[in-house]
Order: structure tokens, then sequence, then C-alpha cells
């Protein structure tokens, strides 16, 4: 098994600090190299070089990478992720989306094929509490796995943080004209509880309250996690591209803009982590 | 003078032998149609012809073209196109159709008593009746009368070659006619009868196109040929015989007149007042009146030797009259109705309709009128 | 079952998703390409022009038809015809100035396009002559004397030819105050090729005839099928105009029942572009509106409405949980997608079925209201709730709908006791009398024109008085039925042929209903007698085929063809009543069947009520059939979204219901089937099913939640038996106006339609449970007595 790496990209931007102060707080936390990656020569020579300063002189093995002109970023992230499969991106949220093209965050999201964490604030996660958006009644293999593997890694955050995991599940509303069993609230709120804490039980996992709501997803897992205050929000995604993705899109996408807390998304193809 | 009238015979002649053969071409065509089509699946079989289809039993009988009515009793009978007869016991009010067995254009009725009556008609049908127009039986049609005629020409010609003293000139003469009638023949039931009068109920006369005129003395099972008895070597139309004082008269086309003394054995010509066609003959008390085309019309007080032109103020032709209780009352084309006491006084009526009218009887206080479009009913005072 | 209902379920759920996600995700994105599809319908929907054609009014593979369509050439004037009758205030027609106009009215007709020139008919035109037999022969000439200079004696001259033409009752009145032209029209416009503009024609007749020449001491009239669709034409504005009157009350009686201006407007424009996208596609496909087919835009508008105030309602509902409008809007997207969907897409298909009848106009009308329907899906199923989830329903709507929530409704209580063993019983033995006397008086129902003149407008309209007066001035019936007796080329004046024809007509006229006939028969018969001094004993059909030569040398037109095999036998009839013409047609089936033979055959037929013949029994037989093809296609798609024959049971029954009753309706009210009542019955199927499926989806989806029927059926009526109600009620009021409308066609659609929204919606509000209580006795209820909240929120 590689090492685990962090990857922070980092530009000029005063709004990259959070994204700074967080991946430094994970190094030091979990002892594990930091690769600074600038998005260009210019932002290298940045204005907050007291974080900078204070980072490297800590004892976090930090690298410096910048992408040349014209380089995708992208590229530049995927080749480094081929190197180093066990990788945690890390990169502050950009608020603005440029006309009609997906915004830098949400190509990233779609072509990572590790761990993506989404950065909005400067609040501490210690105490948490942590949410993380499960699907327990999903059926296909791929969503299992990726629900455990949400749940394990927000299980480790949550002990090294000492954060309450909360899972938050969005169940759709039902439609009139369904099967039966569907139409009853009291049935799928059941049905809902006990997948839950059966995967719960499977994978070892100790949480604290189960939050179940009515969809759209988007909506309940925003207002849960606005309600509660959560510091971290970990979710899977499914980084639907091209048409699929500018037509449907990804729930992932549409929570980081909804959320206030920091964002942790698992990339749909990741199998069982550590 | 009707239109194409020599001239139609010289036209007809000479093209009869092609005619001839497209009559026959017809009928093969026919006989073949019929084998065929027991065969085809496609059609069941083809109108009949009148001749071999009883009269259709149907309401529109009631509104048929109607050519001739007579009384038999109480009963009142009258018959017209596609041989509907129609019987009426309440003098006109309601009609009953009569079963016929065929369907030509029947232009005459007559009854001699309340039983026994003939109809006659185009194709040269007779029809007899027994019992008062209830059933009526096919006595004779077209091919008979060429048959017959052909018979009488045949049996005429024997008896006058075997003739020493025969006249050439009359031997070639009814050699012509054998072929004329053998020609006529080829052409089947062309020609219409126009009349039928019964002295009693076996003795009776049917007239027709061309001058044909056949007697009975049975009531009608056998016919004497009688046409070249008649002063009418132009074989005008007979149209119409009646008896008067004694005396047969019979009014043709073209102002043909002709009077027998002797019961119809012989004929002879009397001198007709006008050229035209002459429809009817009806009496009047003492009189005798002619009715023609264009709304001509005669009388007469001495048996037709003479005649007075009465005036009628139509020009219309009248086509039938009745005397009946002192009244007198003429008919005819255009709805024409001629009413008065006599003769002398006659009022052209406005009966409302310009119906072709063919023939009156008087029944129960009213006249009742074969027309076009079936029977009417006048109150004897008439219409205005 | 189970396995089977989930595969038909489950790809519903995952096109609802797509769907969903993408139209809430790119609202505006949507918004545009609507806005932008409706300016280029909208365009086109303006172009839209009457589009009417006699052709497309008759069964076009009716075997009467084809025979017709075979000798159309052969048959001009027999088709399609208008008669003009110019009567005069004065004594009679034989003045100067009465014969200017005439000839000057009879110039103009000649001129307009679409005439058949040739065929035209009138005392003025060459082809009417008169005959008459003197000493010297047969005379004849055209009824206009060729010295004709207006004096006294031509005028006299003129009135002695009338007399002896035998015209009088035909184009000449019998009272001798009006002449009659009879226009033959053409299928197309001889110049331009195009279909025959009859709007354009009846504006012609009016402006270049009637405007022009009537005047205090002339007056016009105007009969003919052109003219009809003409009226009914102009008459497209009044109906538009009963149109807006509807589409008003509805958004007024919508506001004050959803106290939401956006829960008003956006529905009702939803439902009105869904209207002009209709519009617009039937005139982008090259279709125009047919004057029978103007009520479906309107009842596009109706069942857009229908469906739109559920969405509304729905979204109503949902605001109360969570006033956002964008999550209301989506919520209420998910909730009604297939009962929406299912209703509309058995809307559609249903009314495409209408196509199986084989007459044109009624397949345009399959193709102009299934795509409405289609196009309700886009407008009222995808649009609506996207705009209304920018608008959202209001404050003051969700008070209203939190306040009454929270009342228990007398109304409903009452209602819900339908739901109950006791209220089944009632309702439905209730619905088992109604569907007996329906059955019963339904049997009344006749195909066909019941009255003279044009049902489709009033007796009093211009049309109708027209039609009286030429009924009653003259002798020939504007009811003509043509037979067509057809023989080998050059046979059609044999013996044989003329008296076969002869004593068909004999047979013909003593079929009760036949008024008279006329064919080239009658005109030897004539002619012969003529040759003959008029001595009518002479008026038979020689059997020397010279004679009847003579007597045919000069026939008028249209009573035989150019390669003499063919001898059309016109028929005139004492009214065009269906059981007269059905009479008609088998018995003269029956003559054909036993004397038809490869040389004389008899084709049935021509002339107006020859096509009307056909018609009828095209409609008698598509009666019966287009229901059961609607219903079929309706109850299937119900079964495949419910996966359950009860519950489909539940939906239909109440529909057939009204339509037995609509039937019943019909009959009292002496409206007859037609091409253009024959589909109302099958629309009526379309209006209604939405009802049924939308109550029984909500219904179900409280059952499922465990409640007893009757508080389950409590519920549904405060959710969706509301709208049902409200919709059923306003539509039934903006219709019932049409009753006023001065078109009677209109005004019988009117009441039509308003017994239809009305039982429609009793038998959804009031049998739907019945049945479902009767058919579906509920397994294991949970605790009774508990009063479910829709609330939903953590467990």
């Amino acid at each position: 098994m590689s090492e685990q790496q962090l990857l922070l990209i980092l530009d000029k931007d005063a709004a990259s600090e959070v994204a700074l102060v967080r991946a430094a707080e994970l190094a030091q936390r979990q002892q594990l190299p930091l690769t600074l990656l600038w998005q260009s020569e210019a932002d290298k020579a940045g204005l907050w070089t007291q974080q900078l300063q204070a980072l490297k002189s800590s004892d976090i093995r930090l690298t410096e990478l910048c992408l040349a002109d014209g380089q995708s970023l992208q590229k530049r992230v995927i080749a480094f992720t081929d190197q180093h499969p066990d990788t945690l991106l890390i990169k502050a949220s950009e608020k603005d989306h440029k006309g009609l093209l997906p915004p830098l965050d949400w190509k990233l999201l779609r072509n990572a094929t590790c761990p993506v964490l989404l950065v909005k604030q400067h609040s501490q996660w210690q105490g948490g509490p942590i949410l993380v958006a499960i699907e327990p009644l999903a059926q296909a293999p791929e969503r299992q796995a990726l629900n455990r593997s949400l749940l394990q890694m927000s299980q480790q955050l949550g002990q090294l943080f000492n954060a309450t995991v909360h899972p938050v599940i969005a169940w759709d509303t039902p439609m009139l004209g369904d099967e039966p069993e569907q139409l009853s609230d009291e049935a799928q709120l059941q049905r809902h509880q006990n997948a839950t804490a059966a995967l719960l039980s499977d994978t070892g996992v100790e949480a604290d309250s189960i939050l179940i709501g009515e969809g759209p997803a988007e909506h309940w897992i925003a207002s849960a996690a606005a309600d509660h205050k959560a510091v971290l929000l970990l979710i899977g995604t499914k980084a639907r591209r091209g048409i699929a993705g500018a037509l449907l899109g990804n729930t992932s996408e549409q929570l980081l803009d909804r959320v206030d807390c920091d964002l942790l998304v698992l990339p749909g193809a990741l199998g069982e982590t550590a | 003078m009707a239109f194409l009238n020599d001239d139609r015979k010289q036209i007809l002649k000479p093209l009869n032998k092609n005619k001839k053969s497209f009559m026959q071409i017809l009928k093969n065509y026919r006989t073949w149609l019929c084998a065929l089509l027991l065969l085809s699946p496609v059609a069941h079989g083809q109108v009949p012809d009148r001749l071999e289809a009883p009269a259709l039993q149907t309401p529109a009988a009631k509104q048929s073209l109607l050519l001739s009515i007579t009384s038999a009793g109480q009963r009142l009978v009258a018959v017209g196109d596609q041989g509907v007869i129609l019987l009426s016991d309440d003098a006109g009010l309601t009609w009953q159709q009569a079963e016929v067995p065929v369907s030509t254009l029947l232009t005459a009725v007559y009854f001699a008593d309340e039983q026994n009556g003939w109809a006659a008609g185009h194709d040269g049908v007779v029809l007899r009746t027994q019992d008062a127009g209830n059933h009526w039986q096919l006595l004779l049609q077209g091919e008979q009368i060429n048959q017959l005629r052909i018979a009488h020409y045949e049996e005429q010609l024997e008896s006058l070659q075997q003739d020493p003293e025969a006249d050439p000139f009359e031997l070639e003469e009814l050699e012509f006619a054998l072929e004329d009638a053998e020609f006529a023949a080829e052409d089947g039931p062309v020609n219409p009868l126009l009349n039928v009068w019964f002295q009693d109920t076996q003795t009776g006369f049917i007239l027709g196109a061309y001058g044909l005129l056949m007697k009975t003395a049975d009531g009608g099972h056998n016919w004497q040929f009688l046409t070249d008895t008649l002063p009418n070597p132009d074989r005008y139309h007979l149209n119409h015989l009646i008896e008067h004082q004694g005396a047969l008269f019979i009014a043709g086309e073209a102002g043909l007149l002709l009077r027998s003394d002797d019961g119809g054995e012989s004929w002879y010509e009397l001198a007709s007042p006008y050229m035209g066609s002459l429809f009817a003959l009806v009496e009047h008390q003492d009189e005798l009146l002619l009715l023609g085309l264009r709304g001509n019309l005669f009388r007469s007080m001495d048996l037709g030797d003479s005649w007075q032109a009465v005036m009628t103020g139509s020009r219309a032709s009248l086509l039938s009259g009745r005397s009946a209780e002192g009244r007198l009352l003429l008919v005819g084309l255009g709805g024409t109705l001629l009413s008065g006491p006599g003769s002398q006084n006659l009022q052209l009526l406005d009966g409302g309709q310009r119906r072709a009218l063919s023939g009156v009887v008087m029944a129960d206080d009213h006249w009742v009128l074969v027309s076009e479009q079936g029977p009417m009913r006048l109150p004897l005072e008439g219409v205005n | 079952m189970g396995r089977l209902s989930q595969a038909i379920v489950a790809p519903l759920k995952r096109s609802e998703q797509v769907i969903e996600r993408v139209l809430f995700h790119h609202r505006l994105l949507v918004i545009s390409l609507f806005a932008l599809v409706t300016l280029l319908l909208v365009w086109q929907a303006s172009q839209i022009r009457p589009d009417a054609s006699f052709i497309k009014m008759i069964p076009s593979s009716h075997p009467y038809v084809e025979n017709y369509l075979d000798y159309r050439d052969d048959l001009s004037g027999l088709g399609n015809s208008v008669r003009v009758s110019v009567a005069t205030t004065g004594e009679d027609i034989f003045s100067t100035d009465f014969q200017d106009v005439l000839r000057r009215v009879t110039d103009e007709l000649f001129f307009i396009p679409g005439v058949d020139r040739s065929a035209m008919q009138s005392i003025w035109t060459p082809n009417v002559r008169w005959t008459e037999v003197t000493e010297e022969g047969f005379v004849g000439g055209p009824v206009i004397p060729p010295d004709y200079d207006g004096t006294q004696a031509s005028l006299e001259s003129l009135r002695l030819n009338v007399l002896r033409s035998g015209q009088v009752g035909r184009l000449v009145a019998n009272d001798f105050r009006s002449a009659i032209i009879e226009v033959p029209l053409f299928d197309h416009n001889p110049e331009t090729g195009e279909r025959l503009d009859y709007n354009q024609l009846s504006q012609q007749l009016e402006e270049l005839v009637r405007d022009q020449y009537q005047s205090d001491s002339v007056s016009i009239h105007i009969t003919g099928f052109a003219k009809i669709v003409g009226d009914l034409i102009d008459g497209a504005r009044q109906v538009a105009l009963f149109f807006a009157i509807a589409l008003v009350i509805t958004t007024l009686l919508l506001y004050l029942y959803s106290r939401s201006i956006a829960g008003t407007l956006i529905p009702i424009a939803c439902s009105l572009i869904a209207v002009i996208w209709q519009l617009g596609l039937l005139n982008a496909l090259g279709y125009g509106i047919d004057p029978y087919s103007m009520l479906v835009p309107f009842l596009v508008f109706a069942i857009a409405v229908s469906h739109g105030v559920q969405i509304v309602n729905t979204i109503r509902l949902e605001s109360l949980q969570d006033p956002d409008p964008w999550l209301a809007a989506r919520r209420a997207f998910r909730v009604l997608y297939i009962p929406g969907l299912t209703a509309l897409v058995s809307d559609g298909i249903g009314f495409f079925t209408l196509m199986v009848i084989d007459i044109q106009v009624i397949q345009e009308l399959a193709v102009a209201a299934s795509m409405g329907v289609a196009v309700i899906i886009l407008t009222n199923l995808i649009l609506l709730p996207v705009l209304m989830s920018y608008a959202g329903v209001g404050q003051k709507a969700i008070n209203h709908a939190r306040k009454q929530s929270q009342q228990e409704g007398v109304i409903w209580q009452r209602l819900s006791w339908f739901a109950t063993p006791a209220g089944a019983g009632v309702s439905i033995s209730a619905a088992v009398l109604a569907l007996l006397y329906g059955l019963y008086a339904a049997q009344g129902l006749q195909i066909g024109d019941l009255d003279s003149g044009a049902p489709e407008l009033r007796a009093d309209s211009r049309y109708n008085l027209d039609n009286a007066f030429i009924t009653d001035n003259y002798s020939t019936s504007s009811d003509v039925f043509v037979v067509m007796a057809v023989t080998p080329p050059e046979q059609c004046t044999t013996y044989e042929t003329l008296a076969g024809v002869e004593r068909f007509q004999h047979y013909a006229q003593g079929i009760e209903g036949v008024q008279s006939s006329v064919s080239l028969a009658d005109v030897s018969k004539r002619v012969t007698a003529g040759l003959n001094e008029g001595n009518p004993k002479w008026r038979a059909v020689s059997r020397n085929q010279f004679v009847i030569n003579a007597s045919l040398a000069y026939v008028p037109g249209g009573l035989m063809n150019t390669d003499c095999s063919l001898l059309p036998v016109i028929i005139f009839l004492d009214d065009h009543k269906a059981a007269t013409l059905d009479r008609l047609s088998s018995s003269i089936e029956q003559f054909a069947a036993n004397y038809d033979s490869d040389a004389l055959r008899f084709k049935l037929a021509a002339g107006n009520s020859g096509f009307e013949a056909a018609t009828n029994q095209v409609i008698a037989r598509a009666q019966y059939e287009m229901l059961a093809w609607v219903y079929g296609v309706v109850s299937l798609l119900c079964l495949i979204t419910f996966r359950s024959i009860r519950t489909v049971v539940c939906i239909i029954t109440p529909l057939a219901l009204t339509s037995v009753l609509c039937q019943a309706l019909m009959a009292h009210l002496g409206i007859g089937v037609k091409v253009a009542t024959l589909p109302v019955i099958a629309l009526g199927v379309g209006i209604g099913v939405d009802y049924g499926i939308y109550i029984y989806s909500r219904l179900s989806s409280y059952l499922a939640e465990g409640l007893a029927l009757r508080e389950a059926y409590l519920e549904t009526l405060k959710t969706t038996g509301k709208p049902v109600a409200f919709t059923g009620l306003t539509l039934a009021i903006g219709v019932i106006l049409w009753v006023f409308s001065p078109i009677k066609f209109q005004a019988d659609m009117g009441i039509l339609l308003t017994f239809m929204f009305l039982w429609n919606m009793l038998g959804a509000l009031l049998l739907l449970p019945a049945l479902a209580c009767v058919l579906k006795p509920h397994p294991g209820q949970r605790d009774p007595g508990l009063h479910k909240s829709v609330n939903r929120g953590e467990s």
C-alpha cells in the first residue's frame, strides 16, 4: 500500500487560506506529507506568506509544485494521483460560477479518482458534528462499497477530531401510483432506519443520531447540515461528466453550493480504503 | 300528322335486315348471359323482361301513370304503367292493386259486365279477368299477334294461289304483305295495343299501332286478324273504338275515321273533319263527339256523316271523355277539363294542376279521373 | 404480479428522476426553450385557416363513396352543389326587372371560381329547354327565347316556355314567384388546383350575389353544403367569443378557489400555451380548422386546466410543509408524475384511436386532439411546475389552505359516507338504475339528421329560413339519392337497359320516403310520347332501338355519360332521416342483389343523400367501434399503471356510465349522431379519466398508509377531491353558457359537455369510492382510530 498523501491546490486568493489551514491541520494530526500545488508562478509569491512560513517551519514534509503555463490543473492532479493513488485532494471552494461551463471545483469533483476535500470555513472540526450522507437502501455493490467507505472514513475523522458522526439519509417523496409499500411514510422511515442500523453494525461504525428526512437530497442534507451546524459533510458522488453531467449534474455539486461547512467527496469508483 | 310518319316506315324497312341481326345478337347474348350467370358467382340474374315479370305490388302504383279507367258495376278499374291495375270499390276514395302477370304499360281497359273485363297495352298484351278484376290472365301478346298475322297472310296466299283466277297483282301484294309480316315478327312484340272494346262477354276487338285490328268471338282465346279489311293503306294508328246507335266507329291517327255497320266485319272511311290525330270518340246522348290533337273537338248528329267544330278555348290535346247523368266531362293534356251539360256549353275548368288526364268515369256524384300521377277525384261541380 | 409491476414501475420512476433533475436544475433554460417554441408556434397558429371539404365529410372507403368516386367525372352536379333562389315580392317572375336580375345573378354565379359551369342550371342557361308537340311535329328550344328583349311579348313567350319546359317546381317555384339557379361545385378550384375554399366561396356568394342584388323587391335565398360550411366558418368568431367567456369565468373561479394570483395565472397561461402549440403544430403539419372540429382547442384547454389545477393544488399542499416554491413545485412534480402522465398518455392514445373511423374529418380531429393532449404533457406537466417554482402560490394561498385543512369540512364528511358499505350500496344502486335508464333511453338515439335543413345552425338562422323557403315553394326536394346504373360501354341506351332501369325506378318509388325519380328512361319515354303527338299512351320504352335512339336525340346533361356506360338514376326523397336512408339503401341493395348482371348493374350511391346513407352506415358501426377502442386503450393504460383489474373497474365504470347517459341525453335532446357529434362521447372519456386516475392514486396512498377506507377517502377528498370538484363545476359553468350561441352545433355541444363535465365529476367523487369499497375489502388495517396527518419529517 502506498503512502497517504495530501495534495493542496492553492492560488493567490485569500480564500485559499482556509484550505491551507485545514491541510496543515490534517497533515499535523496524521503526520502526512503535504504537497502544495500552485496554480501559477505568480501565485507562488502570495500575500499570506505568514501561514506558509509557519507551515514550512513545521515538521510537515512539504513539497511545492507549480503548474506550468497552459498546463491543465486536472491533468496535473491526475498525474499526481496516478503516482500516489492514496491521495486526499484539498482545495478551497470557489463561489462563483462563470458562464455555462461547470466551475473548476465541479470539474475536479468529476475527474478526481481520489477523495476531494473542499474547504469553505475557518471553524475547527474539533468537536464536530460530522455528517455523512449515505444511501442505505442502494442495491448496487459499488454504492454499498461507497457507503461503507464513507462510514469508515467518517469514523476515522470522528475519532481523529473527537467529533460526533451522524449518518444523514434523504428519502424521495413518494410518487402517487407507486407500489403501496413505497407510499407509506411510516414504512419508508422504518425501512431506512433498519437499513442504516444494519449498515452501521456491518461496518462496525458507531454513530450518534441518524438523521432521516424527505428529499430532494440536496435540500434535506443541506438543511440537516445547517440545523446541526455541521463542520464537515461526507458524501459520495457518481461524478457524472459530459452531457449527463451537464443535464443531471451531481448532488455533491449541488450541496457544495448550498452548505456552509466543508465538503469531503468520495468518488464512486473508490473501493474499500483502509 | 305525327313526326316520322311515312318516312318512318321507309327508314325502318330496308334497315330491318340489320335490325334483325342486332336483335338476334342481343337475344343470343342474353341467353348466353343467362347460362353464364347461372355459373357466375358475381351476378345472380337480370332484370326480368316486362312480359315475363308480374307487376310489382307497390305503394307507388297509386301514383303511377294511369291511362284508362272504366266501371265494372260499382267497382272502378284503372290501368297504367308497369302493369298496374287498380281497383276501387268506394268510388275512387281508396284503391287496391290487382295481381297482374305482366309489367307492360297498359293502355286500355273495358268491362263487358261486372265480372268480365279485358285490358290491353304495349307489347301486344291482352289480359282478361273473370272475377271483377281480382285476377288477370294473359291471353295474348305481341309475338303471338305477329304469328297470327303471318298465319293470316299465309292462309290467304294459299287460298289465292289455289285460285286459278287469282289476280297476279293481288298475289304479289299478298306476298309482300307476308314478307312484311315475317320481317316484323323478327322485331318481337314491338307494337302497342291502344284500345280494347267488347260487345259482350264473347265478342270483342283490340286495336293498336300501325292499323292493327283483331276480333275475337270467344272472349279472347282466338283472334281474327282484321287489319287488312280496313281502308287504312298507310297503316295509321287506331286509337279508339266505340259503339254509337248500333254502329261501330274507329278514330285514329291523321284524322282517320272509320265506321262499321255490320258489327265490325267490314269498315268504311268517313270524311274526317281534321287532319291531325283523333284520340277518342265520346257518345253524349244523341251526339257523337270526336276528340283530337291540339284541343280540336267535333260533334256529329248524324252518325259521323257530318261534323261541326266545337270551340273549346284550349289548345291542349283532348284524350278522353265521359257522358253520364246528363253531364259531359272531357279531359286531356296539361290538366285540361272541359265540363258542361252538353257540347254546346262546355266550360274550361281550372283543375289547379297540369297533369295529363287520360280517362274519366262517374261514380258516386264524383268524376273519377286517371292522370299521369295516379287517380283523382273531382266533385261534379268541378274545381275553380 | 409483483415482479411484473416492478418491471413496469421501475422505468417510470427512473425516467421521473432524470426529468426532475434536468428540469429543476436548468429552469431558465427550460423556460427559454418553451418561450422560443411558443413564439414559433404562435406565428404558425396565427396562419391557421379554415379548411373544409365535401369529400372529407364522407367515408372515403365505403363502397357507396368508392362507386361515386369511380364515376365522379360523369356525375357532375350530383355531388356538391349550391342552390340560389331569387324571389320577387311582385306578382310573379315574369317582369322585365326581375328577369334582368335573374340573368345577372346567373352570370355572376357563372364566374365564381369553383363552379362547374357546364352543369349550371337556370332558366337563363342554354341547357334548360322546353318542348312541345304540334301537328308538324316536335318543337323545342331554350326557355329564354332567342329574341328575348324584355318586352311584354317576350315575357309572355317566356311564361309559355316555362310552362312547357316542365321546370315548374324545379327551377321555377310552384307559385311562379321565384326561380332557382342550381350551381354544382368542383371539389377544387380549377384555376389554382387547390382545394375549394368554402369560406371564400361563401363570402363571394354573399358579396357578389346577396348583397348586390337583394333589394326591396328581390330576395335571395341560398342553400347547399358549401353555404352551411361558410356560415359555420363565419360563426367561428361567435364560437371564439364563447370560448373567451368560458376562459374568463374559469380564471375568475380559479382565483376564488386558490387565492393565489400566480396559482391562477400560470395554469391558465400554460393551458393557453397548450392550445397555441396545438394550433401551431396543426398548421405546421398542413392541417386547417374544420368547422366541425372547432371544439378541439377548447377541449385541450379544459383538459389542460384540469391537470393544471391538480398540480397547483398539490403545490399548495406541499407548501404547507415547506413554503419554498422550488421545493414545493419539485415535490409536486414528483408526486403527480405517474397519474398525470398516465392520464394524458391514455387521453392521447385514446383520442388517436378515432383514426379507425373512415371519415377524414374525424381522423383529422383525432390527430388534432391527440396532438393537443401530447402538448399538454409538455406545457402543464413540465412548464407549469417550473414556472410555479419561481412564483410560488403566495402566502395568502398557503394561509387559506392551512385554514381549510384544519377545518373538518362538513361536505367532505358527508361525501365520504359513500366510501362506507351503506353509502356504497346506495351509490351503486343509484348507478345501476341510472345505467338501466340510460340504456333504455339511448335506444332512441338516432343516426344522422333528424330535422330538415342544417341542424348545425339554428332553426331561425338565415340558412334554415332559406332552406324552408325553397322546400315550401318547390317540388323537387334537396334530398337526392343517386343510383348508378352501369352497363358495358355503348350499352346504356339499349332496350334492356332502359326497361331495366324503368322497372328499378318503379320499385324504388314504392319505397317509403321516396318522392320521385328521374333517369334517362324517363326522357326516352316522354320523348317517345312526344314523337307521337304527346299521347301518353305512347309513354313507354320502345323495343325498337331506332325509336329509342330518336327519343334520345337530345339528352339533358347529367343523365348519361360520354361513353354511354353509366345511367344515373336520380331519386328525390321526402327527407334525409336515417331510417329513410337505411330503408332505401337496403331495399336497393336487395334489388341489386337479385337483378344485377354484367349487362346492367345497379351501384350505390351518389347525391347528398347517397353520401349521407353511406356516412350513416359508417357512423352506426363506428359508434361502438370507437368507444371500444377508446375504452380499451384507456383501460389498458390504467391497468399497466395501477397493475390491478379492480382498480381499472373503479376508474372506468363511472366513465362508462357517463357515456351511456350522454347517449341518452342526445336521444332526449333530439341530437342525432353525425360526423360532427360522433366524437363527443369519446372526447368525454378523455376528459373524465383524469379525475378517476388522480383520485384513485391519492386514495391508494392513504390506504397504503394504513387508513381505513372512509378516512382515506375523506383525506382524498380534502386533497384531490376538491380540485376535481372545482374543475368539473368550473368547466361546466363555463360551457353551459354556450347554449346561447347562435351556432346550434356549439349550443348542443355546450349541453353535452356540461353534462359530461358534471357527471364525470360526480362519478369520480361518488361512485368510485363506492366501487373501491365493494371491490377491495381492506386487509389488516392499522389503528383505525388514528387520524394520520400528512406530516413528514424526522422519525
